[in-house]
């Protein structure tokens, strides 16, 4: 677990760069007897509103990466990434725009 | 403390509230079947009730013409309508071709970068759901010399 961020704001535009340590598991490795683990959902808020609203699956590469931007954001605010996986597992983090 | 029990009732309640609002609007809680489709169509078929879609420049679908690495194929969607509503990647080749759906909300700019994993050479399509419903879609072919759906 654990999520790492690169967040800047040019003008009012943020971009957000995002590596979620997660094994996006599909469970098909070796006949299928591996257990599938992947995160199916994840969201970046901005002040209450949600910015980015993501249903990967384990298509998605092994600690994904993920790249967005929005608007009307300004240096200072905060943005809340959250995920969850198949697992019921989540995780939650605060990051502030630079 | 009667009071104060009323008050723990009404943070529970909109506790509740709020996963449910959460949970009812996505495509994932309505479309469950879409994600574990096994073909691109009926995840099409379960997910907007159509795969007719038109192609024409308002999916953009940013893909390397090789995949050397199947494991990890750097992909860029995005769309030039302003008021789209969803996006959802489809890879072909995949065992479940859905491979992720993105609602879009104001203020968002529609365009996403990400990595997928790719088994075999075959198509990627990305289909961009307008506001009045209609698909459009973007396709794009991809050759992958080492597959990378194990893990």
């Amino acid at each position: 677990m654990g999520i790492k961020a690169i967040a800047k704001v040019k003008h009012d535009i943020a971009t957000v760069k995002l590596l979620v340590k997660h094994p996006m598991a599909s469970g098909k490795i070796g006949g299928g007897k591996g257990e599938a683990k992947y995160i199916n959902h994840l969201t970046v808020k901005h002040g209450g509103r949600v910015v980015y609203d993501m249903y990967p699956t384990s298509a998605v590469s092994k600690n994904p990466y993920i790249k967005f931007a929005f608007k009307g954001a300004k240096k200072g605010d905060t943005i809340t990434v959250w995920w969850q996986d198949n697992t019921g597992k989540s995780e939650k983090k605060d990051i502030k725009l630079k | 403390m009667k009071r104060r029990n009323f008050l723990g009732l009404g943070f529970t309640t909109m506790a509740v509230t709020a996963l449910q609002t959460v949970g009812s609007a996505s495509i994932f809680s309505e479309h469950p079947k879409a994600f574990m489709a096994t073909t691109g169509d009926a995840a099409l078929e379960d997910a907007y009730g159509t795969t007719s879609a038109m192609k024409d420049d308002k999916a953009k679908l940013k893909l390397p013409d090789i995949a050397e690495n199947g494991g990890a194929v750097p992909v860029t969607v995005s769309t030039s309508l302003s008021n789209a509503k969803t996006m959802t990647l489809i890879i072909d080749g995949n065992p479940h071709p859905l491979a992720v759906t993105w609602e879009l909300s104001e203020g968002t700019i529609p365009k996403f970068s990400t990595r997928i994993k790719m088994r075999k050479t075959g198509n990627v399509r990305l289909i961009v759901e307008d506001a009045n419903g209609k698909l459009h879609v973007a396709t794009k072919q991809v050759k992958v010399t080492v597959g990378g759906c194990g893990g």
